[in-house]
């Protein structure tokens, strides 16, 4: 490449990595000072104005719920990803292995299921939970995450299986082995990948909503972390919290940042695939 | 192997579980919201009145759903374009490695997608604060002060700070995409229309961009559907104001269900949304239908 277009390119590089990191950057660093200096509209106010005190403040203020939002969070995003992954897991195999007639119709199916418009579906979605009494209950909330994250983890297990040799199972088969002996044996330890990226695509959708968890757990005592940040954000004391506030936004971002660097290089591949091949 | 009919049988009673879920959670509410967009509905009514049509007569006689659309369309056509060419630059950018820090940064680079979109909107929230966010302080200390204030507060700056969260958010996909199918290309190619005399123009239309159009139609398309059907964005940073300069489909929505609860009104709204979705949809399944073969 020539040497223009490299510096060009270096420049648009450089300042497209400045704008995506500057706002973890601050907000870590704000999260750390005290809300006196941050009201400052100052870069720097010296060493004594750093503390760990918002972080505390974070899980001990009685002002705020947060504690009870993270427990609540995390409970809904790991039984999310849980459910997902073993209801995604089933249909991935039966789709893949079963040559059931209409197979293709149930995958098309599953498919479209990713657009349908949350918003719409909000509506009779919260009709029938409160008909069963599920709203504001974790319960009720994991039922509505299902909806964003099982249809593409059945879409990424249908993809991942299909490309697994069909003659291993079959040879397996031929041993003797049943249909879940080979899920379990054959199918499941070739598709660690694939488990990978769904289980993360599930925590991160549950652990990330807001539009679902605004309507059907508004009560404090099934509030998750978005939800319960944005009340914090716009309650009448929060211009003498901010110091909290970053706190509470580093937490909502750290666990599924801290699985991504572990699970990195199969989610990037999983998540780009259905866009790479062809 | 699996194609007896006992184990047909089987397959059939498993496929139950997840058809079962995402009928319960997906189909069933779609369906009865199509329902609904004929009724009167509201969050309170314990017997439904048909009404025809009337919601759909009303919806398209509102100027708040004309805003609406033209504010889904705008936000997403520019998100999208924006995010499409900076992605591909970046792409390209790490591609050739131009510098050695992009392969460190590049372990980085999708932090903003995997992060809540809430967070997001906090973060940028925080920045754009009058007198002591980020933003505010750097435009200050530069001198321009004509680029202060609260932006989500602001006629003029609201859409453009939306815009610029999407394209935060987004273009790291984007880019990804694009440098995983760049990989794939041949190297041979451009050795022998360098052979050849081709220029770094030429080579780029006639071999990168047919490589990648692929992928990138279907990037964009995803990210059509993802960002018509977004609501966090909105809702948490602007609410769709200041004065509706920002009001989408799903924020109208979600005020008509949730703040006036007439549900029925709110479905109508939410048909039209997905009927426009469905056109991108479809284009969608017909390019991953032909993965499964």
């Amino acid at each position: 490449m020539s040497k223009f277009f490299r510096t060009v390119g270096s420049l648009i590089g450089i300042g497209f990595f400045i704008f995506i990191l500057t706002p973890f950057v601050w907000t870590l660093y704000c999260s750390f000072r005290t809300s006196g200096s941050l009201s400052l509209g100052k870069f720097w106010t010296g060493f004594s104005d750093l503390t760990f005190d918002n972080y505390v403040s974070v899980f001990t203020s009685t002002a705020t719920n947060l504690t009870t939002c993270i427990i609540n969070s995390f409970i809904a995003a790991i039984a999310v990803t849980v459910i997902s992954l073993f209801v995604a897991l089933i249909a991935g195999y039966v789709l893949t292995r079963f040559k059931l007639k209409g197979s293709n119709g149930f995958i098309v199916l599953f498919l479209s299921a990713q657009m349908f418009p949350l918003v719409l579906v909000l509506i009779p979605l919260y009709q029938l939970l409160s008909t069963v009494n599920l709203i504001n209950s974790i319960p009720g909330l994991i039922l509505a995450h299902i909806v964003m994250a099982l249809p593409f983890g059945i879409w990424l297990t249908v993809g991942y299986m299909n490309q697994i040799p069909k003659e291993l199972d079959e040879a397996a088969m031929i041993d003797g082995l049943g249909w879940f002996g080979c899920l379990m044996k054959i199918i499941l330890p070739l598709s660690l990948p694939a488990i990978a990226v769904v289980a993360f695509y599930s925590f991160m959708v549950s652990w990330g909503d807001y539009l679902f968890a605004s309507i059907i757990s508004q009560e404090v005592s099934s509030q998750t972390l978005p939800y319960g940040i944005a009340t914090f954000m716009s309650s009448s004391t929060s211009n003498l919290r901010w110091g909290s506030i970053n706190a509470a936004i580093i937490i909502s971002v750290a666990p599924t940042t801290i699985i991504f660097m572990i699970l990195k290089r199969w989610v990037i591949e999983g998540l780009t695939s259905g866009a790479v091949k062809g | 192997m699996l194609d007896r009919k006992k184990n047909k049988i089987q397959g059939y009673l498993l496929l139950l579980i997840p058809l079962g879920l995402i009928g319960i959670v997906g189909i069933y509410p779609l369906v009865r919201a199509f329902f609904l967009s004929f009724t009167d509905a509201t969050l309170y009514s314990t017997e439904l009145h048909f009404l025809g049509f009337t919601n759909y007569h009303k919806l398209f006689g509102s100027s708040e759903f004309i805003n609406a659309l033209k504010h889904s369309v705008l936000l997403t056509t520019l998100s999208v374009l924006i995010q499409y060419f900076l992605g591909l630059i970046i792409a390209l950018v790490l591609h050739h490695r131009t510098l050695k820090i992009f392969n460190f940064l590049t372990n980085f680079l999708m932090l903003p997608w995997i992060i809540p979109v809430a967070s997001t909107v906090f973060m940028f929230n925080w920045m754009v604060q009058p007198g002591f966010g980020f933003f505010n302080m750097v435009f200050e200390s530069l001198g321009l002060t004509n680029l202060t204030g609260y932006w989500f507060g602001n006629i003029n700056f609201a859409m453009p700070s939306i815009i610029m969260m999407h394209v935060w958010r987004n273009t790291p996909f984007y880019a990804l995409v694009i440098f995983a199918s760049l990989k794939g290309i041949p190297k041979t190619l451009y050795e022998a229309s360098s052979i050849d005399g081709a220029n770094i123009l030429q080579q780029f239309f006639y071999i990168t961009l047919p490589n990648i159009i692929y992928s990138s139609a279907v990037v964009i398309v995803l990210h059509v559907l993802w960002t018509f059907n977004n609501f966090d964005f909105v809702f948490l940073s602007t609410g769709g104001g200041p004065v509706g300069k920002t009001d989408v489909l799903a924020t109208l929505i979600y005020r008509q269900s949730w703040q006036y609860y007439s549900f029925g009104y709110a479905s109508a709204l939410g048909v039209i949304m997905f009927s426009i979705m469905l056109v991108f949809g479809i284009f969608y399944i017909i390019s991953q239908r032909k993965e499964l073969g």
